[in-house]
């Protein structure tokens, strides 16, 4: 190799010793490069040592410590292959029992990657010592990853008696008088045991049973995550097994006295029930009754939930045995008490309800449920409920949107203009189902009058929609029922209105066919370059602007030219500005 | 990126202002070079403008900011951004924030992309005193890595105008009036590219406050300026042929608050203050015909306030 | 019978406010779960760290004090500085409210800290640093081609005791910060101020829940104010919030998010003073503990600590009366603001006694019999054995008065080993550790 080439390799040895965080982070993210100039040897004699040791003396710092287990993940290359994977392993063992959950997670994760590529015999002389040191370890962080590594090591493993002690250590880990700590390490990693072990008698009989033991556990943190890995094992497992080992498991959740082990049940409730293939009438009782807890948090997550119920329940609705009760628990979390109940079921309600019901008595349910929940005193809620109607309209309910308008129109005032906003967005889609008459009767008014709304944001929106609404319903609309109202506006007395005007036919100008730009919108925009308001005036250049491209020279010279030099000749800088701008554009 | 240039810059090397205004408004720093020709620009723009700068309607009044750069842009989503929508900024746009660098970054790219859409007047925290307690010299070391930035910045504050008329009618200051300044001329012949002293008729534009209690003069609470009368505000509007007075310095609950026989008002711009007062921000909408118009606004939006529940639930986990 | 078997004096100095040189107070202290460690913080905002001699730190900590034995100063941490609230331009002190030990499943020690606002997490340990030896200069280590890139030479440093910032928790409290308390399982601590409790996850130190909030909607309507909170001691779903009308809240967090109903609540104002504002004051409860077992709270007031069984809410288990010399003299004390000082109070590793701090540099000692005891700091003082009295209340015999320099020296803050008979007490920038003589004597061989 040239010095020249190495001098940077050089700088980056340099840099791993750096005073700044940044430096260091950014000097160990490219370790590689240090060791392809090193090769195998020195890389393993010299330079992992070196980071190691250094790795202490860095006042511990996590995110160089994540970035060392991340780079010795892929690291076996850079010291010599597989063989030499015991000088990574030593590190990264150091690195795992931290106390810092980040490292201890990100080390495990070098281990396991390093684990896959080993033969048989480091297997034997690197990794089972290893698992065994930390298993034994006085301390908790230790025994809390090794938790996370027997089931890597189980799986390349194939002796039986190994495997049988493995499996001993495993489940020593989840007894009561464990620490907390590792015994959530190991109700998390149960699942990837279960899944490297197979045998059905074995799970049965030597494993299991101390998932149910930990289920039993009188620490919520503890039972908490067994509910929460509940579907992992069980998907692990035979679904014969599952259904008799896992399912009592779930059902006790329901009824634990932890309100935290109830929401997790409730976040989890889609993937457990299809994991322990739970029977239908349990599911629904199960979902009601978690719809009726006395604590908010757990019904919010119910209400989450509601938009799942298809999917737990299956396709066929005529299967679902209690269609009653399944409604009633909606609509209660739909008008419960607590506004981010409501809010959830809000927003979930369409895909809850078509799960279980037939379009006519789902048109029938939805629409007084709806009605109510649009007039909800909380922003959230109604925030909520308009994007849910925005979902349906492509699910042929059309008749439940009519039924709704008056409530939707109601809100187009609302006092909070996220909420205007959101309204605002479902009329494209609103104005195709409804047709040019109808639309016209109940809805344009309101529309031009969003344009001289008070929020800048909301003038803006309604410009784009009406430009949408444009195109919807052509020229002739345009012509005959647009340009008429909006020339009302021209006159309006605040002048950002007539700039919200002024950006509409800007907008518009490049979606209408130059006919029409040059005819209809010429004059207004002639009339308001005398405005007296500046920011009128070069709110009139920007439209132009983007109106040039589109009109050919002879048309631009039939006004628009002298338009724009009148507006270069202003008293006003900007307006200059954005004349000279526009002027550029010219044809 | 042109010869010279970098993000930001204009071939040749010249800033960029528009570049700059869209990459502060994502919330992205400019670097501290930029950060020095800005100041250097804007003190050239603020040495152009009177001690009572003259400011045409229509115009957006509007309080205190510090630092609450979300908000900042919630008041532009609902005013409008500048150039469409004119400004008139009170002060006070650093401190207390956390986000006092980006907040004065734009507003003084504003003021220096357009002068004449935007005015910007001292508020008594753009002082190098005030910054070092508040907080902003520490969010500029902490961002920057340097005093340099803080230094540009405070220098620049120094020549930021003290008021400003609206249409001869309108009277807008940070605070409010002073015992040594009776009128407008007099206000003028202020040498006001100082640091903010601590008393004296400058000192007394920044900090003074209203009072329905008072008579006259009285001791201010805050131990600088003073607490001013209905009386002194009526005369000073009819000496100066004036009909009313902007300002902004006080925390309002309503985001708006009239005094003084609807002589004076208070306009505030930092909804749930400090993250945690609950109140309400206003502006206040000046039309060309000079009829106002006063808007109030929530907080912006924080990332993460449209979950469903009240808590994550990692937090438990 | 314990016996002063060691003295520590915080010596940085102070300026006192009246201008005379002194050293600072110390403002809390604890032991943790093994009792090798004792942790106090003082006015300054720094916390200082002990060690039982031979413990798995001290063999590497330089012994400047010359202690062979009891406890060794191995690490002074300066937590916090005078902060400016920038919101109501208020300063900040630095003083270190509360310290509470943290159990950790590995070599290092691990403590909470918090002043008025901030609470902080601190690692300690012991380590030998590898540092480059001599300079590396990039250009030089090329200087022969690539074979001789070389890499830096390393050495190693002594092992020395480190300490550093582990989290700092976001300052969510609107009010003072009175108390901090570990979860039994090691995962969550909560925090009180005035007004609410705040529960906390050691691994986020993001954000926090609100448990607790007893803010009226008009502050006018205020009537109560949170004076102290903790865990029990073995179930971390279970915890207790004392107030200044003398009442104990026990609440259950497995129940909901918030903790709106209380699952009992204890006490409330049973001392009669002549006037109401000062019953009111005298009934506030400054400190309270749960015994070993789970099964009784003792919280301290002004006068007395009374002792509740958790199952039995309507009157104390027992009345331990400490201060009764001190009633002729409240209003006296009132002015003085004496009868704001918050005593704490300790149970020992046994559950048997109780301890809790006086004036005069006193403190008291009442075992599960019935019988107390009073120490003093200072030997001059040292008293007969109390009189024991027939019914369930005791009061230890003190007949003589009070003079008004013995007001200055208070013993407010006081805590025991968790395993033996050895109470660490603070007085001023003192602090004592008390042991009783067989242990020390046994601990010698």
């Amino acid at each position: 190799m040239e010095e020249e080439s190495l001098f940077p390799v050089a700088v980056l040895i340099d840099e791993l010793k750096n005073k700044e965080l940044a430096t260091r982070l950014r000097a160990t993210n490219q370790l590689r490069v240090i060791a392809e100039a090193l090769g195998f040897e020195r890389t393993r004699d010299e330079l992992i040592p070196f980071i190691t040791e250094m790795g202490n003396g860095w006042d511990d710092d996590d995110e160089v410590l994540i970035c060392i287990a991340q780079q010795f993940k892929d690291f076996l290359d850079y010291v010599g292959g597989p063989r030499y994977a015991g000088t990574l392993l030593r590190p990264l063992e150091q690195l795992a029992s931290m106390e810092e959950p980040t490292v201890r997670d990100k080390a495990i994760e070098a281990i396991t990657a390093i684990a896959a590529q080993l033969p048989p015999n480091l297997v034997q002389s690197e990794l089972s010592p290893l698992v065994k040191r930390m298993a034994e370890h006085t301390w908790a962080t230790c025994r809390s990853s090794a938790a996370a590594l027997i089931p890597t090591l189980y799986k390349i493993t194939s002796h039986a008696q190994t495997r049988e002690r493995l499996r001993a250590t495993f489940t020593n880990l989840c007894k009561a008088s464990e620490e907390p700590m590792v015994k959530r390490s190991a109700a998390t990693h149960m699942a990837d045991l279960c899944g490297v072990v197979g045998d059905d008698t074995v799970l049965k009989h030597d494993v299991i049973p101390y998932f149910a033991e930990l289920a039993n556990d009188e620490q919520d943190g503890v039972r908490l995550l067994v509910v929460e890995n509940a579907h992992k094992v069980a998907s692990a497992i035979s679904s014969a097994l599952a259904k008799q080992l896992i399912l009592p498991i779930l059902r006790k959740a329901s009824k634990d006295p932890s309100w935290r082990v109830r929401y997790m049940l409730c976040d989890k409730l889609k993937q457990s029930c299809l994991a322990v293939d739970m029977d239908r009438t349990e599911v629904i009782s199960l979902f009601q009754k978690l719809a009726e807890d006395t604590e908010a948090e757990v019904r919010a997550a119910a209400a989450m939930q509601v938009g799942n119920l298809g999917a737990i329940l299956g396709a066929d609705k005529s299967k679902v045995p209690d269609t009653k009760g399944l409604i009633a628990a909606i609509k209660r979390l739909s008008t419960d008490e607590n506004p981010h109940v409501r809010a959830a079921a809000a927003g979930n309600i369409f895909a809850g309800l078509s799960a279980v019901l037939g379009h006519n008595q789902m048109v029938q349910t939805t629409i007084p449920l709806l009605t109510s929940l649009l007039g909800d005193q909380n922003s959230e809620v109604r925030l909520n409920v308009i994007e849910e109607l925005s979902k349906i309209s492509d699910m042929g309910f059309q008749e439940v949107k009519s039924h709704l308008l008056p409530a939707v129109v109601q809100l187009a005032v609302d006092a909070k203009w996220r909420v205007r906003e959101a309204v605002i967005k479902l009329i494209p889609a609103l104005a195709k189902q409804m047709g040019v008459d109808a639309f016209e009767q109940d809805m344009s008014k309101l529309l031009v009058g969003w344009l001289t709304d008070q929020v800048c944001e909301v003038r803006l929106l309604v410009a784009r929609v009406l430009c949408d609404l444009c195109s919807a319903f052509g020229e002739e609309w345009v012509r005959g029922r647009l340009i008429p109202k909006l020339n009302q506006l021209v006159n309006k007395d605040n002048y950002m209105h007539r700039v919200a005007l002024l950006n509409f036919l800007g907008e518009a100008s490049l979606k209408l066919s130059p006919h029409i730009v040059h005819v209809s919108f010429l004059p207004i925009l002639q009339a308001m370059s005398k405005d007296r308001v500046p920011n009128v005036r070069f709110n009139v250049a920007k439209a132009v602007e983007k109106a040039l491209p589109r009109l050919d020279e002879k048309t631009v010279r039939d006004g628009w030219k002298s338009l724009i030099l009148s507006l270069e000749d202003d008293t006003d800088c900007d307006v200059r500005h954005f004349a000279r701008l526009a002027l550029v554009k010219c044809p | 990126v042109g010869r010279g240039g970098g993000v930001g810059r204009m071939p040749g090397g010249t800033l960029d202002f528009d570049a700059l205004i869209e990459m502060c408004l994502n919330c992205q720093f400019i670097p501290e070079k930029d950060v020095i020709d800005l100041c250097n620009r804007a003190r050239m723009v603020f040495q152009g403008e009177k001690n009572v700068h003259a400011v045409p309607a229509p115009t957006t009044i509007v309080g205190d900011i510090h630092g609450q750069f979300h908000d900042l842009l919630e008041l532009f989503n609902i005013g409008g951004k500048p150039p469409d929508t004119n400004y008139l900024f009170l002060g006070d746009f650093v401190d207390r924030g956390y986000y006092s660098v980006e907040t004065i970054t734009l507003l003084l790219l504003y003021k220096v992309r357009y002068p004449s859409r935007v005015t910007l007047l001292r508020g008594n925290h753009e002082s190098r005193q005030i910054t070092q307690v508040y907080g902003f010299y520490d969010e500029c070391m902490r961002k920057y890595n340097s005093a340099t930035v803080w230094q540009e910045f405070t220098n620049t504050f120094d020549y930021m105008p003290l008021t400003a008329v609206i249409e001869e009618s309108i009277f807008c200051t940070h605070g409010g009036l002073s015992p040594s300044l009776d009128t407008l001329d007099h206000i003028g012949t202020v040498d006001r590219v100082v640091e903010v002293p601590h008393e004296g008729p400058m000192c007394d534009l920044m900090w003074s406050d209203p009072d329905d209690d008072t008579q006259g003069y009285g001791v201010s609470p805050r131990g600088a300026g003073y607490v001013f009368g209905a009386d002194v505000s009526k005369k000073f509007l009819h000496t100066n042929n004036l009909k009313l007075i902007a300002r902004a310095h006080q925390l309002v609950m309503e985001g708006y608050k009239w005094s003084h026989e609807q002589r004076v008002i208070t306009v505030w711009g930092a909804p749930n203050y400090c993250y945690r007062c609950g109140n309400q921000a206003a502006c206040m909408e000046v039309d060309e015909k000079l009829q106002h118009n006063l808007v109030t606004y929530d907080p912006a939006p924080r990332r993460g306030e449209t979950q469903i529940a009240c808590t994550s639930p990692d937090y438990f986990l | 019978e314990l016996q002063v078997s060691q003295m520590v004096a915080n010596n940085v100095p102070v300026t006192s406010p009246d201008g005379m040189e002194e050293h600072a107070a110390i403002s809390c202290l604890a032991f943790d779960d093994t009792g090798d460690h004792i942790a106090y913080g003082d006015k300054t905002g720094r916390c200082y760290l002990l060690e039982k001699v031979g413990g798995r730190l001290s063999s590497v900590a330089p012994n400047q004090d010359g202690i062979s034995c009891g406890y060794r100063l191995i690490d002074i941490i300066e937590a916090y500085q005078p902060q400016l609230d920038t919101l109501n331009s208020i300063e900040i002190e630095a003083k270190v409210n509360v310290i509470r030990f943290v159990a950790r499943g590995n070599g290092a020690l691990f403590f909470l800290s918090a002043n008025d606002k901030t609470v902080k997490l601190w690692k300690v340990w012991e380590r030998s640093r590898t540092v480059v030896d001599g300079e590396y200069n990039p250009t030089q280590a090329l200087l022969g081609g690539w074979k001789t890139l070389v890499m830096p030479r390393t050495k190693q440093t002594e092992r020395a005791v480190w300490h550093r910032e582990a989290r700092v928790f976001a300052s969510d409290h609107e009010y003072h910060i009175n108390s901090l308390s570990v979860s039994s399982d090691g995962e969550q601590f909560l925090c009180s101020d005035d007004l609410a409790v705040h529960l906390w996850n050691l691994h986020h130190p993001d954000r926090s829940l609100k448990i607790v909030d007893r803010k009226p909607e008009h502050m006018e309507e205020l009537t109560e104010t949170i004076t102290a909170a903790t865990f029990h001691t073995s179930d971390p779903s279970q915890f207790c919030v004392a107030s200044s009308e003398g009442f104990l809240t026990v609440y259950d967090l497995r129940a909901g998010l918030t903790c709106r109903s209380p699952a009992s609540v204890f006490g409330g104002a049973t001392v009669q003073a002549e006037n109401t504002y000062l019953s009111t004051v005298l009934s506030g409860t400054s400190d309270l503990k749960y015994s070993p077992c789970g099964t009784y709270i003792a919280s301290r007031d002004y006068l007395t600590v009374k002792v509740w069984d958790c199952r039995r809410e309507n009157t104390p288990l027992r009345v331990l009366r400490v201060h009764d010399a001190l009633q002729p003299r409240l209003t006296e004390l009132y002015e003085n603001d004496c009868v704001f000082d918050r005593f704490e109070l300790a149970y020992s590793h046994s559950g048997r006694e109780i301890f809790t701090g006086s004036y005069r540099s006193e403190f008291m000692q009442f075992a599960e019999g019935g019988s107390s005891k009073l120490y003093s700091v200072n030997e001059m003082y040292r008293k007969q054995p109390p009189l024991v009295s027939p019914s369930n209340t005791v009061a230890p015999c003190r007949h003589e008065t009070y003079e008004d320099n013995d007001f200055r020296h208070k013993a407010l803050h006081i805590a025991a080993h968790p395993t033996e008979d050895t109470v660490a007490v603070a007085q001023q920038h003192e602090l004592y550790i008390y042991t009783a003589p067989t242990r020390a004597s046994r601990a010698q061989h």
